[in-house]
């Protein structure tokens, strides 16, 4: 009997052979999922009642966990994280962060959910040369951090969000065979080779033209000068037959949402 | 990734003067639009002809306007539309025993090779091969039905 595929995945970009990924191991990521969520759940109603031993409740709401997250990341040595989502404004906040930490010497590993990025993120990460970018079905957000403990989220308070970390027991023990799972489901993002005239950076440049960012945000986004960001927008104007930098945006945009 | 044309063909069994009837008067073109994206015509002549253009309400997510103009045009036989973008939709109609071959194309060969590759990374051609599909099962009925009523009347 031939193995079953999975047909119909939410378009090709990076995905690769992700598209040949089997049923069961997607099926195999989801349980995990939901194993870990369970495991989640109970340790955030410990949390929430000061009785949670194997960790603890480290920032209170959105502002505070970014804070948290910034602080801390920079003594990491590992992260292995999963993300649902993410948006091309999320990106570039968090791909120089990453390319900072991997320059220093940190291993980061991120896997996305390829059902949670739009095609212009997926674009972007898919050109990205520094780090390991895997897109998988990934539908819990967690960060194993140097092997040690979990990042995920807490339990809610006042009605908003919370993080904590867990160093050992049933829900870090889950959170592991949620990672193996997700990995299981992964193909790295291969490059999305464009008109042959382009570069993979300056393919993430289209990306960034797409959503409307001026040379200033774009040199930021990727960590290169706005020197060579002008010399990329000077290639993609010929490859796109545009005299001007904004007739370029104007027109990758037009063609981005308007193919139909 | 790039993107490539997306083309179907079927056979209606009705005259291709009855199935160019529907394509020519863009108010029918929500009648059988397979794609779920165009609402209603908003400004058009009463019959289509090469150079006409004509506005459509759209909804794709979120509702807009566009406005498209009949670039290629031989009557009863070829019919093809482009509006902002340099694609096309083209609609060949050729006679064949009992009715009419019809074959729609979503046609990129006026665009350069870096909006092939765009339309290509936004996913677009496998959207259009589904609706182009499912356009042409509703032309059939709509153009079929007309021709019944046509032979009535």
């Amino acid at each position: 009997m031939t193995e079953p595929r999975s047909g119909e995945l939410p378009v090709g970009v990076g995905l690769g052979p992700a598209t040949q990924v089997s049923p069961q191991a997607v099926q195999a990521a989801l349980d995990a999922a939901a194993a870990l969520q369970v495991r989640r759940t109970e340790a955030a109603a410990l949390a929430e009642r000061g009785a949670l031993t194997d960790g603890q409740v480290v920032a209170v709401g959105m502002a505070a966990a970014q804070e948290w997250l910034r602080d801390e990341d920079g003594r990491w040595r590992e992260n292995l994280s999963v993300r649902p989502t993410a948006s091309v404004t999320q990106l570039r906040a968090s791909l120089p962060i990453n390319r900072a930490r991997v320059a220093a010497g940190a291993r980061m590993v991120s896997v996305f959910d390829y059902t949670g990025l739009d095609s212009v993120a997926r674009l972007l990460l898919s050109n990205e040369p520094t780090g390991d970018y895997l897109f998988g079905r990934a539908p819990v957000q967690m960060k194993i951090i140097d092997r040690r403990f979990v990042v995920l989220d807490g339990p809610a308070v006042d009605g908003g969000m919370s993080l904590m970390t867990i160093h050992q027991g049933p829900c870090l023990e889950a959170a592991w065979r949620y990672w193996d799972a997700v990995i299981a489901t992964c193909a790295p993002p291969e490059e999305v080779a464009g008109p042959s005239t382009l570069t993979a950076r300056q393919l993430q440049v289209v990306a960034l033209l797409m959503s409307d960012l001026a040379d200033e945000a774009i040199a930021a986004s990727l960590g290169v000068s706005v020197r060579t960001v002008r010399s990329d927008v000077a290639a993609i104007l010929r490859a796109v037959g545009v005299k001007s930098r904004f007739a370029a945006g104007a027109r990758l945009q037009l063609w981005a949402s308007q193919g139909e | 990734m790039t993107a490539h044309d997306v083309s179907a063909s079927t056979t209606i069994a009705a005259p291709p003067e009855v199935v160019f009837a529907i394509l020519a008067d863009a108010r029918q073109h929500p009648r059988i639009d397979g794609s779920g994206t165009v609402r209603a015509a908003v400004s058009a002549p009463d019959r289509l002809e090469l150079g006409s253009e004509f506005g459509m309400d759209m909804k794709m997510g979120a509702p807009y306007k566009i406005k498209n103009r009949v670039v290629e045009f031989e009557e009863g036989r070829l019919i093809a539309w482009r509006h902002l973008g340099a694609h096309r939709w083209r609609y060949d109609l050729e006679p064949v025993e009992g009715g009419t071959q019809v074959t729609e194309t979503w046609d990129l060969s006026h665009c350069n090779a870096v909006n092939r590759w765009v339309l290509g990374v936004m996913g677009y051609p496998k959207r259009h091969r589904r609706g182009i599909e499912q356009t042409l099962v509703n032309l059939k009925a709509a153009a079929e039905e007309d021709a019944v009523t046509s032979e009535q009347a």
